[in-house]
């Protein structure tokens, strides 16, 4: 798309009164054109095998680094937070069994990054918990059936100590986590 | 996230989510780029995503890209030099936030639906129009007395 069109996009939106429903009814024909999704995919992933060579290669040219960092800060952005800021949602019983499953398929493959993040997006705290006890190798006890549901979204440091983590999830009203030998013990907040 | 994973995201979400940023930055080109770029960073971190959440996430991911790109090329065009800190995803999302909650105390019902089948479901015009029972050209009318609004409020 050229500069002038839009601008005249814009100016279109800013000022439909200006514009003939003819105009109008070209621009949405061209916003609403759907994209060739296969050519799109084999030019992203041409576009990878690309940079997986280059990297390879040790040959990193500070545009890819550029849109790398770009991405990063990308996936950062929905995550919505600093540590302390979490997603909950209602309970949602008959999402678990889809959820669960799709868990069960990723845990063969979680590979854990380079730089130690995972990214967990609008998960229950159980099947969050699950993964992380795993990795601290404790145990998970929840004092009440519901926190099971509750949904998360949130990022966590594996290099993170396991009280820092804890200390991040206590920083919601609804959760309380303590630590005790090899137990995290998860139970609603203000109860003491 | 492995390859093959991203290949049935890609496949199945790349539409809607290129409609989204193209409602947002007009321009061809650079919609692509925001969508290559959330499959991009899909492969390089490990995420969890959910079925029943995945495209929701998606789709907020473009929307905070496209946000954080105009705000950015704002900033640029004001030739002020100043260079932002890579980290400011809380801006954004606070900037969501507060555009949610205006959308949701300022608009019209319908404008409100209309403004949600675009922006957080990635309907195009024509099926909009037609959960609206109203021409495509109505639902951009609407659609750009919502805009124009949370612009002048933002602004």
């Amino acid at each position: 798309m050229q500069t002038t069109d839009k601008k005249m996009f814009l100016d279109m939106q800013e000022h439909p009164e200006k514009y003939s429903d003819q105009q109008i009814e070209a621009m949405l024909d061209e916003l609403d054109r759907v994209p060739d999704v296969e050519s799109a995919w084999q030019k992203f992933s041409a576009e990878q095998e690309e940079s997986t060579e280059s990297t390879q290669n040790h040959i990193h040219t500070s545009h890819r680094w550029l849109k790398v960092a770009a991405s990063f800060i990308g996936v950062l952005l929905v995550t919505g937070l600093a540590y302390a800021a979490f997603r909950i949602l209602s309970p949602a019983k008959e999402q678990q069994r889809t959820e669960v499953s799709t868990l069960n398929s990723q845990r063969s493959s979680l590979n854990y990054s380079p730089d130690g993040f995972v990214l967990f997006a609008d998960i229950r705290l159980d099947s969050m918990l699950a993964i992380v006890s795993r990795h601290y190798s404790k145990t998970v006890s929840f004092s009440n059936e519901e926190l099971k549901g509750l949904r998360i979204h949130t990022k966590w440091n594996q290099e993170d100590s396991l009280a820092a983590f804890i200390g991040n999830l206590n920083e919601l009203d609804e959760l309380q986590l303590t630590e005790l030998r090899d137990t995290i013990f998860v139970q609603k907040g203000g109860v003491q | 996230m492995e390859k093959k994973a991203i290949q049935r995201l890609f496949k199945q979400h790349y539409a809607k989510m290129y409609r989204v940023a193209r409602t947002i930055l007009y321009d061809e080109q650079e919609s692509e780029d925001v969508v290559s770029d959330i499959f991009e960073s899909l492969l390089r971190r490990q995420i969890v995503l959910t079925a029943d959440t995945e495209e929701c996430y998606l789709l907020t991911s473009v929307r905070n890209m496209c946000l954080k790109r105009l705000r950015h090329s704002s900033a640029s065009l004001e030739g002020n030099g100043y260079i932002e800190p890579i980290d400011d995803s809380d801006i954004e999302d606070e900037r969501l936030t507060d555009i949610d909650e205006f959308v949701a105390r300022h608009l019209t019902e319908q404008e409100q639906r209309i403004f949600r089948l675009r922006f957080t479901e990635g309907c195009s015009y024509k099926e909009i129009a037609a959960a609206e029972g109203i021409s495509r050209v109505a639902v951009w009318k609407h659609l750009s007395h919502a805009l124009n609004l949370i612009r002048n409020h933002f602004n």
